[in-house]
């Protein structure tokens, strides 16, 4: 049977003034066509005043003309739309009257509903410092001359700073354990390593007598107001300084070598194999 | 803080330091990125790598009056559904992708809780698996990572209607076969 002629006998169905077979047929429309179980629906819960058959034909001529061509598939894609978007009124009405008797789209629709469940399961991914390398592994070009070392820090001056900040780390860890006890120190000597080694870290003796360069809490504030100095000299606290003081605080020894070297590197000053023995020993404090 | 566009202009000028930044800045987003249309750690990493490699390859085509974000979002788009479409078609049989690691993510949290999480992972990335790369390219971009309809519709050149039907019917379809991967199938015309 087709929807047409489902419709056309629709109020006699509904009276209950068909007989067999044609009852039957009307029976086995409404339950394979969800449109015509739609407006079944639709019709049953009219209120009294258009059960005047011809009102009711009206009714459901304009539920017809509404739902044409509005199968499940258009209904998913609504239900759909609808995650994030209000639907048109209209739209959301015939949706509303299709998902009261479709099992299926009932199903879609709560699924749809579920989606960022599913999607809020999905792991956040952390690159880290090693993926980092790779791909500065990948893609490294030629170690530049000196007029493009000298072009590069013209076009980027604070990178002067940088380099001064890089070296005097290094310096630091390939030669702490050779600077004099700190209370000995002059008073430029203590100076300069505070300006070298910022964030705190300064050098300091360890309970077998070895001096080491490491982290002292309680002189967090005499290097807080150097570190501003050179954020001053530097004219702005650049990434790499960022990244380098973060490195420093947290204790962080493999990333502030990775930060040192991609400033000493291309200069050809980063003395890989050493620095990074003497990296090992600074993490062992 | 430098701006991406401004890192890019040093990049060009062979400057490493900028290069590290503009990786650093990128490489979480662009890693997964790269997971969300491989569903493999091992993959995406890869994946990630080769579109950074890409990116370096391709700095000098960079037009500075387009925003960086979107011309590079655009390249690894492109690379990854390549690489969608290329293990696609390299597997006869679509192997359930599975998150190894998954379980080492949350140790505080409670078991029960974690295998529920991980089945649910392990079938949404199944379910993604199904999708063509189209589909599944419109759910990462706006389900996953949060472009609107205008952005993905600028980065491919399609009118915003157009994104908004592709984004609906890649939506149908994954909760359809979310359905059908929990046993509870939609067959329409029957209640």
């Amino acid at each position: 049977m087709e929807c047409r002629e489902f419709q056309h006998h629709l109020s006699d169905y509904l009276g209950g003034e068909l007989g067999e077979p044609f009852f039957g047929q009307m029976v086995e429309h409404e339950v394979e066509c969800t449109r015509c179980r739609a407006t079944v629906l639709e019709a049953d819960v009219l209120p009294s005043p258009l059960l005047d058959t011809k009102e009711r034909r009206q009714v459901q001529e304009q539920i017809r003309v509404r739902t044409e061509g509005r199968d499940c598939h258009w209904i998913e894609l609504r239900m759909a739309e609808a995650l994030e978007e209000s639907l048109d009124p209209s739209d959301r009405e015939i949706v509303r009257v299709h998902i009261e008797d479709c099992a299926s789209c009932q199903r879609m629709r709560d699924m749809l509903q579920a989606l960022p469940d599913f999607y809020s399961q999905l792991p956040e991914l952390s690159a880290g410092r090693e993926f980092t390398r790779e791909v500065l592994a990948l893609t490294s070009g030629p170690v530049p001359g000196v007029i493009q070392i000298l072009r590069a820090l013209w076009r980027r001056p604070e990178a002067v700073w940088e380099v001064a900040l890089a070296g005097g780390l290094v310096v630091a860890i390939l030669f702490g354990n050779q600077v004099p006890e700190y209370s000995s120190m002059s008073a430029w000597v203590k100076d300069a390593a505070v300006a070298q080694m910022p964030m705190g870290n300064q050098v300091w003796k360890t309970e077998d007598g070895k001096q080491r360069f490491g982290f002292v809490t309680d002189g967090a504030a005499q290097v807080h107001t150097t570190w501003k100095k050179v954020e001053e000299k530097a004219g702005g606290v650049s990434d790499w300084m960022q990244r380098s003081g973060e490195d420093i605080r947290t204790g962080d020894y493999t990333g502030l070598l990775d930060e040192i070297r991609v400033v000493l590197e291309p200069l050809g000053l980063y003395p890989e194999d050493e620095t990074q023995e003497a990296g090992e020993q600074g993490d062992e404090r | 803080m430098k701006t991406d566009e401004e890192l890019v202009r040093l990049c060009q000028q062979r400057d490493a330091h900028s290069w590290q930044t503009l990786v650093d800045r990128h490489q979480d987003r662009i890693l997964n990125l790269a997971f969300q249309f491989s569903g493999n750690r091992e993959s995406a990493r890869d994946l990630a790598q080769d579109i950074f490699v890409r990116l370096y390859e391709s700095l000098g085509l960079y037009d500075p009056a387009r925003p960086f974000q979107t011309w590079f979002n655009s390249l690894a788009r492109n690379l990854c559904i390549d690489h969608y479409r290329k293990s696609r078609k390299d597997k006869a049989v679509v192997d359930p992708p599975v998150d190894e690691f998954g379980d080492l993510a949350s140790d505080d949290e409670p078991t029960d809780r974690r295998l529920e999480r991980r089945e649910g992972k392990d079938l949404l990335l199944r379910a993604l698996e199904q999708l063509g790369a189209i589909s599944r390219d419109a759910i990462v971009q706006k389900d996953l990572q949060g472009l609107t309809h205008e952005e993905m519709a600028s980065m491919e050149g399609v009118p915003v209607g157009t994104m908004k039907s592709r984004v609906s019917r890649a939506r149908a379809d994954l909760a359809r076969i979310l359905l059908k991967l929990e046993g509870r199938g939609v067959r329409h015309g029957v209640s």
